[in-house]
């Protein structure tokens, strides 16, 4: 198989499988644009300016086991799923990783574009918000509160009604 | 001096993303993409965090549909203030059973309709709160309503209240009015407003005085009715049934269940088999006059039917039923409950030969005739 070389963010030149990369249709469409075939030594790597080497790898360690995947459904603003759903076990396992990684991740698969590990993650974080109290998700997520005393106080009068009488 | 206004709002901005932790570096197109998996609850809590969770997590288009029925008994005044400011995108409201407790007030529901302009679908079911004020709101501000429920919606709204929804509501297809105190008045302006109805339920509906001008007005303005409930309109006599029959040949629902006014000697059984071919669930629960050639016509004519209730009837015989399950391959429910002369045998025959379909006796009709 192919490979193509990318220059990621923090100046690290990261070669990948080239029919895994085309999950990421930032990435088609460049080796479409450059008529990209084949791996060459004089090559440039092409340069992504948003992503890093460890996201990468993981973004297309992700491309790789799911390659066989059917594409995801259109985004459909009718059908937000607020229900949690089941991670697949895999998937699971896969994004075991501290927040500022799976954000890392989740920013590199919006930029290279690839749809299925976009909404993985995403649905990841939004599991690891559901259910804690205000306090708990700004530990998780590295939250500094931000309001006066006085405004937080406020904030937490108007929502008091969502807590469990 | 802008230049100084500017740079200080540069620095609070920042500051506000530093704030957000991980949050903090993702374009706002993928906070909505993350915030948009959330459930209420969990929206609002995490917009209790910072600042700029704050601002996005009251994006209007994160509240495209508002489901607070699984809150119904935490829901109250301070809820709806919260999201009074985030229903301009609002197309789906469902408050039904809020309210019960007495926490929610008239006046703030009506605050929360003001912005809600695109909303389609409200549903407020058994909501205690609507007074004639609240259904005013809903003409005037929710105009392009297509479904409605107001279902158990009695006191304090009145006559006066539903007639306001006839003034701005002419696009409704689904209308929900059970046990409502909608009264004949009203009921009537509501049907003339809304020819594209579609699906209607009226049961038990006690301050209207008289049906059949009710199903008259649904026959002549109402040509593509699917379903009409009638269940407990003792009004309705056999003239109503007629009519109905008449105008809306496209029914494919019609409960006439407790109905006792309507009556099989004036042939209007008849007609409504042979207009309404397309009659898929019909309800004719405790007419004690439904008989044999009634049956031979809904078995003649309505080919498509699922659902058909015949309890109480003491005017039909075996082989009647047999001939309807023969004629009616569609049918999956068929409810001969205390129907004189069907007794449990006959029962067991019919769910020997048909056991595709669910042949209903209830439990005391099989020991009545076990006594008998």
């Amino acid at each position: 198989m192919p490979g193509i070389k990318l220059l990621t963010v923090d100046n690290e030149i990261v070669e990948v499988d080239a029919d895994t990369a085309k999950q990421s249709l930032l990435l088609r469409s460049m080796l479409h644009d450059l008529g990209v075939t084949e791996i060459d030594d004089d090559e440039e790597a092409i340069s992504l300016p948003h992503v890093t080497a460890a996201a990468l790898r993981k973004a297309m360690a992700w491309c790789a086991h799911h390659k066989d995947d059917p594409p995801p459904p259109e985004d459909d603003e009718n059908a937000r799923d607020l229900q949690p759903q089941q991670l697949s076990s895999w998937d699971a396992e896969f994004l075991r990783m501290d927040q500022s990684a799976l954000f890392e991740l989740i920013q590199a698969a919006n930029y290279l574009d690839i749809r299925g590990l976009l909404d993985t993650a995403c649905k990841a974080v939004a599991d690891a918000i559901r259910g804690r109290s205000p306090e708990e998700i700004r530990k998780a997520f590295n939250i500094r509160c931000d309001f006066t005393p006085q405004e937080e106080e406020q904030v937490r009068r108007e929502t008091e009604w969502c807590e469990e009488k | 001096m802008t230049d100084c206004v500017d740079t200080a709002a540069a620095t609070e901005a920042a500051a506000e993303h530093e704030s957000a932790g991980w949050f903090g570096a993702c374009p706002p197109e993928l906070l909505l993409r993350i915030l948009g998996r959330l459930d209420l609850l969990s929206l609002l809590r995490l917009g209790n965090t910072c600042r700029l969770l704050q601002r996005h997590c009251r994006d209007p288009l994160l509240y495209t549909e508002l489901r607070l029925r699984p809150h119904s008994i935490r829901v109250c005044d301070a809820s709806l203030s919260v999201l009074e400011h985030r229903t301009g995108c609002l197309t789906g409201l469902d408050m039904s059973w809020c309210g019960t407790d007495g926490a929610i007030s008239p006046g703030s529901f009506c605050r929360l309709l003001l912005g809600t302009c695109l909303l389609t679908d409200l549903r407020l079911a058994n909501c205690k709160f609507l007074d004639d004020a609240c259904l005013a709101a809903i003409g005037s501000h929710c105009r392009s309503l297509t479904d409605l429920d107001l279902s158990g919606c009695a006191s304090p709204a009145t006559e006066s209240g539903f007639a306001s929804l006839s003034v701005g509501l002419t696009r409704l297809e689904r209308l929900d009015l059970s046990r409502s105190g909608v009264g004949q008045a009203a009921l009537l302006d509501i049907i003339a407003a809304n020819p594209g109805l579609l699906r209607l339920r009226l049961s038990s509906c006690a301050r209207v005085a008289d049906f059949n001008p009710v199903a008259e007005a649904l026959a002549r303005h109402c040509p593509n009715l699917r379903s009409v409930d009638f269940w407990r309109s003792g009004s309705l006599s056999s003239r109503g049934l007629l009519q109905l029959a008449e105008g809306c040949a496209m029914l494919e629902e019609l409960d006439l269940g407790w109905c006792s006014r309507v009556e099989s000697s004036s042939g209007c059984f008849l007609r409504l088999a042979s207009q309404c071919c397309n009659l898929r669930k019909l309800f004719l629960t405790a007419n004690r006059t439904v008989c044999d050639t009634d049956l031979k016509a809904i078995a003649l004519h309505c080919k498509q039917l699922q659902q058909l209730d015949i309890l109480g009837t003491n005017q039909v015989t075996f082989n009647i039923l047999i001939e309807v399950l023969q004629s009616c391959p569609k049918l999956e429910l068929f409810d001969v409950s205390f129907c004189a002369g069907i007794n449990k045998d006959k029962v067991h025959q019919m769910r020997h030969s048909f056991p595709h379909c669910s042949i209903q006796m209830s439990f005391q009709a099989e020991s009545c005739m076990v006594r008998a």
